[in-house]
């Protein structure tokens, strides 16, 4: 009888941790994600180097912090600013060259786009795993402790991620819904070339589109 | 700015997935295998459909590491992923 009691706990704890780190993971996951399907409105390119670009930050930030004493929000801030590199790379050197050559015929871009950026994710990858390692990495947490929550003890640094990801989808949404610029970028997923009639400049404008699009 | 806008939400996903989870080079392909399910469950071009697929695979791969295996965590999502494409091209929640 205590054995089945136990068991049945053990169960119900085992069920909420799924929910709290479900939770927190799905929230990561969507950030990251929004940014890939914004790739994809803006100009139609499935990046396949999405996960090399993530990984990039985290062992930059992960290196930052732990071998260059940088601190762990140190190490963050040098994380994001690898990965904004990266992501710049990833569209100056194979992108931006595939959607302007000439050579490629138009029907077969988005088929170059997704070799081009596979291949550039491998380059990526291989080049990680001979600076750093193959084995992942876990960088200190942003913020130490645990919470009980329901009987399950819960870093508080998993919380604060999963609130960091809902802010930051949150401020994406308001500036496509409620600002000016978002509303024009809106119109301009809608109907480019009426916007162009206007004397809006297309080509500023076509950075933007993916997002209005998404909304 | 698009392109800005995504290297952001990349890098900050980046950061954040290791203080979290921890991740290495032998994630890279897991994780853009996640961002692509999530993408097409989604619907290419519905961010409603992106933060539910997303939900949804993050709940299948936790789950699957819980309950099965670690190492295992991508693979249902990937299955769901075949069946959707199959039955429906559009996503879960696109736009025919």
């Amino acid at each position: 009888m205590r054995f089945e009691t136990r068991r049945r706990r053990e169960e119900s704890v085992l069920g909420v941790q799924i929910l709290i780190d479900g939770f927190a993971i799905s929230a990561l996951y969507a950030l990251g994600a929004i940014g890939f399907a914004l790739i994809f409105g803006v100009s139609g390119v499935l990046n396949l180097a999405h996960g090399g670009i993530m990984v990039v930050a985290a062992l930059i930030g992960w290196f930052s912090a732990s071998e260059l004493s940088a601190g762990t929000y140190g190490g963050s801030l040098l994380g994001i600013l690898a990965g904004l590199l990266a992501a710049f790379a990833t569209y100056l050197l194979v992108v931006r060259p595939i959607q302007r050559s000439r050579a490629i015929p138009r029907e077969e871009t988005e088929i170059f786009l997704l070799t081009g950026t596979l291949l550039w994710g491998i380059m990526i990858q291989t080049a990680l795993a001979y600076k750093f390692t193959d084995n992942p990495v876990t960088m200190h947490p942003l913020i130490p402790g645990v919470v009980n929550i329901a009987d399950v003890r819960t870093p508080r640094n998993e919380i604060m991620i999963a609130a960091v990801c809902w802010f930051v989808i949150g401020l994406l949404w308001l500036v496509i819904n409620r600002t000016r610029l978002g509303k024009t970028l809106l119109a301009a997923s809608m109907n480019p070339r009426g916007l162009t009639l206007l004397g809006f400049e297309l080509s500023q404008i076509h950075w933007w589109r993916g997002v209005s699009t998404m909304s | 700015m698009a392109w800005s806008i995504y290297d952001v939400l990349a890098g900050l996903a980046g950061v954040l997935l290791a203080s979290c989870l921890g991740t290495g080079s032998g994630n890279i392909a897991q994780l853009t295998a996640s961002a692509f399910s999530i993408v097409v469950l989604g619907g290419l071009g519905s961010v409603f459909g992106t933060l539910q697929a997303a939900y949804l695979v993050g709940y299948l791969e936790t789950i699957t590491a819980y309950a099965v295996a670690p190492t295992l965590r991508p693979i249902p999502a990937l299955l769901l992923l075949v069946i959707v494409v199959y039955v429906r091209p559009h996503g879960l929640l696109g736009r025919r």
